[in-house]
């Protein structure tokens, strides 16, 4: 996985770092976690449904949320991977490489 | 094979989405989402969907062991009775739907004319700890009289897959059970 991509939006050629996408990420999935311990230890290998105890409904609603916090469109063949942190940056990063 | 899984309908209705038609889009088909837009309760249909691919997920993913996150391929569908029927490739399971005020509760199983049984319960503390502990506790309660052991020497460990699994004595047992917790409602359905 690249480290830094760029992000085409308002901001062109301003660069988002690893970093920061999991800071969004994190902010995004916190209302719907269910393990504090998992959550504090949050790492590209880290499952939403496995260790963040995520409902599998509100997986969905945080692949909504992505959405709209990216401006992406998630298709169904993306959602069907998007089970880890690193899934769902992987995903992030393609979608903003195609805008 | 069995599956389950219970809606607490107070906690579904909070979520921002349920009622947007991205949300239906991901996880329900053209003609779902025509039974969920012409329905009297557009919560109660919705969520009863739901609880049938959830549930027919863990049987198919019980007796096929291949994960995935895909709604839109599993396939509700009801005969003429009302018996629902859920689709997973070529795979047809059986739903028996339950609909209460507060709770929508499926269990999914491969062969009707099988016997099961199982329980809803309600709790107060609704931290996720608890409502998976409650869940472990019953049916290591039942466990440890179907097969004369005491509570001690039984325990449930999920396999690779997220399948529970009953043991005694460290001896994998042959109980073939689901549960499922969701708000303040938990639930276990046991294969008779």
């Amino acid at each position: 996985m690249p480290v830094s991509y760029l992000r085409n939006t308002q901001n062109k050629n301003t660069l988002m770092k690893t970093d920061d996408l999991i800071l969004k990420l994190k902010k995004i999935i916190l209302p719907y976690i269910q393990d504090e311990e998992a959550y504090k230890n949050l790492n590209e290998e880290t499952d939403f449904l496995r260790d963040l105890k995520v409902n599998s409904a509100n997986l969905v609603d945080i692949v909504l949320d992505v959405e709209d916090e990216f401006d992406i469109k998630i298709e169904n063949e993306d959602m069907e991977k998007m089970l880890s942190v690193g899934a769902a940056m992987s995903i992030i990063t393609t979608k903003l490489g195609e805008k | 094979m069995i599956g389950n899984d219970i809606v607490d309908l107070n906690e579904a209705s909070r979520s921002r989405y349920w009622n947007n038609q991205r949300f239906l889009s991901k996880v329900f088909s053209t003609p779902e989402i025509d039974l969920i837009l012409h329905a009297s309760n557009r919560l109660h249909t919705t969520w009863v969907l739901w609880s049938m691919k959830e549930s027919a997920y863990k049987v198919h993913l019980r007796k096929y062991k291949k994960p995935f996150f895909a709604p839109l391929k599993i396939a509700c569908e009801f005969d003429p009775d009302g018996t629902g029927k859920i689709i997973i490739d070529n795979a047809v399971y059986t739903a028996n739907t339950i609909v209460r005020k507060d709770l929508i509760y499926t269990v999914a199983v491969t062969d009707p004319s099988k016997e099961y049984t199982g329980k809803i319960q309600k709790v107060v503390d609704t931290s996720y700890t608890n409502l998976h502990n409650k869940c472990y506790q019953d049916v290591i309660d039942i466990g440890s009289v179907q097969f004369q052991e005491h509570v001690n020497t039984i325990k449930i460990n999920k396999d690779e897959y997220g399948i529970p699994k009953l043991f005694s004595n460290n001896k994998e047992q042959s109980l073939i059970f689901s549960i499922t917790h969701h708000g303040k409602y938990y639930a276990y359905a046991i294969l008779k």
